[in-house]
């Protein structure tokens, strides 16, 4: 069950923000909320998340940066991490490989427009 | 019929009789005739009249024959002659026309041999005449022409290069006169094809053979050719060479990459606020903003629909424009199993909800193809969830891959709805869709199988449908096995 569990959600756009943690709040999640890369690290930093949902596309730091230092941190590694790719596609995008040839690896990724109930579902098995 | 001038012929002979004999014959066949004693007279003639034809007497004292028409040919060397030789001297004539006169005409002659001659002197200059214009016209037509061009002989030397190809490679067309076309040519696979066309028999020849396209220079400065090459046959149809046409597509290209990145930003920016709105909509629904009654939730329910269809199109246009840039992944070995198996997993819940059956039925080692596995994947994906799509509730899908005679065949079947034979080629045409009575309900973009058959063709690969109307479809995929 969700009791207790903590997701925070980044995402740029503060209307899906609201939608991801409304639905989830009444699964029984607490929700936390940052709008940038930048801003979910800091939150991350102050308070450890059960499950992160990170937004690909973000100004400041985007999604797969967040996610390459979180699995880059010893201390952070294992929370698990599911990627909200606006890139559309039915292709498997947990992995991208970035210009420096590094691969960052999300555990999970759910391809925008998101349906809430599939991301919640998500949630749970990953908290 | 069009009217031509009189012709002008000289006679030059040093007999007044074989002169007027021959000044006769000829007037009454419609010539205008000169006639001179010697060679020196003969030469003012030729300046003053400039006849079309000479006729001279290889034996004159003075200025023989020879001479006169080694002076002559000096200042009009296309002069067409005509030898007179006495005493049936072979010798003397065929040493003449080595020298260029065009025929000859022993002595003694009968007027009908006269007209014969002279008709056949004329005959061949008018030849001479159009094969040097059919010369300058090609020459001209090549080398105003605004693509490069480059034509080889059998031996696979340049026969003809034009300016703007010469340019392009830094060279003049004199300098690449004569040179092997790998001298000239930065591009194997050029000189190769030309020289497929040259060697081949004619009906070896299919268009596809030579085409391709090849660069120049390197990131934004790179210039892009579409390359063409034909043969081209002697008069018993053997080729005897090739020519090679450079069209400049580098306008297109940029074109055609601003268009995938205004498609895909375009897309990009319609999805994000989509997925808001669809979240927002979700949520209300529920009721999670408060209880609605069962017409609202209806009426949200529909308003999503329409909505998730704006997002799927958004997102087809986006993997389009992604195929169609290159960009959508890595090209490498493909080992198809797993893209399969997890293009079924993607779509076991849509097919569950309708109580089809979905069977994936593969052979243990599947052989390796070349591609882009993202692209693959997404071609597995749009012919399986059609399948699901366009097959009524409870029936069968069936996906399988074997491979074997160097191709790796997958086949999509289902028992559905099945596909006119009229429409089975407009399928395959973006944003076509098949519109009557049991599709008007399912949703679709029309992209799915325009982004299919754009790939199996960037893959080498063969698709084909067979499909009849009430009892299914079955879309069956080749490609081609990775070298080992």
């Amino acid at each position: 069950m969700a009791d207790g569990k903590y997701v925070l959600v980044v995402d740029d756009d503060p209307d899906l923000v609201e939608s991801v943690a409304m639905n989830l709040e009444a699964k029984g999640f607490e929700v936390g909320k940052a709008y940038d890369g930048v801003e979910g690290l800091e939150s991350i930093k102050s308070r450890r998340p059960d499950v992160v949902v990170l937004d690909v596309m973000m100004p400041r730091k985007d999604g797969y940066e967040v996610c390459a230092q979180l699995k880059g941190n010893s201390s952070l590694s294992d929370i698990p991490v599911i990627l909200l790719t606006a890139v559309g596609s039915a292709v498997n995008s947990t992995s991208y490989t970035h210009r420096d040839g590094m691969t960052t690896e999300a555990d999970e990724y759910i391809a925008k427009p998101v349906d809430l109930d599939q991301l919640a579902e998500l949630v749970a098995e990953l908290a | 019929m069009s009217i031509q001038p009189t012709r002008r012929i000289l006679v030059v002979d040093d007999e007044e009789r074989v002169r007027l004999a021959v000044q006769r014959v000829l007037t009454e066949a419609g010539y205008e005739v000169f006639l001179a004693a010697d060679g020196a007279e003969g030469l003012a003639m030729v300046q003053e009249h400039a006849p079309d034809l000479v006729l001279v007497d290889l034996m004159m004292p003075v200025m023989d024959g020879m001479e006169f028409l080694d002076q002559a040919r000096r200042r009009y060397p296309d002069l067409t002659s005509v030898v007179i030789t006495g005493f049936a001297t072979l010798e003397k004539a065929v040493e003449a026309m080595k020298q260029g006169a065009d025929d000859f005409l022993a002595k003694p002659f009968k007027p009908q041999d006269l007209r014969m001659v002279v008709e056949r002197a004329f005959r061949r200059a008018a030849t001479l005449q159009n094969i040097s214009i059919e010369k300058s016209r090609t020459r001209a037509l090549v080398a105003s022409m605004r693509n490069g061009v480059l034509v080889v002989d059998a031996a696979g030397e340049t026969a003809l290069a034009n300016p703007v190809l010469a340019r392009l490679l830094g060279l003049t067309p004199e300098q690449m006169q004569g040179r092997p076309c790998a001298e000239v040519l930065p591009w194997p696979a050029v000189c190769e094809c030309l020289d497929q066309a040259t060697h081949r028999r004619r009906e070896e020849l299919t268009q596809d053979d030579c085409r391709g396209q090849v660069s120049l220079g390197q990131g934004d400065d790179a210039t892009y050719f579409q390359v063409t090459c034909a043969p081209f046959y002697d008069a018993r149809r053997q080729p005897v060479g090739a020519v090679a046409v450079f069209d400049d597509i580098t306008a297109w290209r940029r074109l055609d990459q601003y268009k995938n990145e205004f498609v895909s930003t375009v897309a990009h920016e319609i999805v994000s606020p989509l997925s808001a709105v669809l979240g927002q909509l979700q949520n209300l629904g529920k009721g999670l903003l408060g209880p609605l009654e069962e017409p609202q939730k209806e009426l949200l329910g529909r308003a999503r629909e329409r909505l998730e269809s704006i997002a799927n199109l958004s997102k087809d246009l986006l993997d389009l424009s992604k195929i169609e840039a290159g960009v959508m992944g890595q090209a490498g070995r493909v080992d198809l199993a797993p893209l399969l198996r997890e293009a079924v997993d993607q779509l076991k819940g849509r097919a569950q909800a309708k109580g089809q059956s979905l069977e994936l039925e593969m052979q243990a080692k599947l052989p390796e193809v070349m591609g882009v596995g993202e692209e693959l994947q997404r071609v597995a994906v749009n012919l399986i969830s059609n399948a699901v799509k366009y097959t009524p509730d409870g029936g069968q899908i069936a996906v399988r891959a074997q491979g074997g005679d160097g191709e790796v065949v997958l086949e999509v079947s289902d028992n559905g709805l099945g596909i006119p034979a009229e429409e089975q080629e407009a399928i395959f045409q973006r944003f076509h869709r098949v519109k009557n009575a049991d599709t008007r309900h399912i949703p679709g973009t029309g992209l799915g199988l325009a982004i299919v058959k754009r790939v199996v063709e960037s893959h080498g690969g063969k698709l084909e449908l067979k499909s009849q109307v009430g009892e299914g479809s079955t879309f069956t995929l080749r490609l081609p096995v990775a070298p080992e």
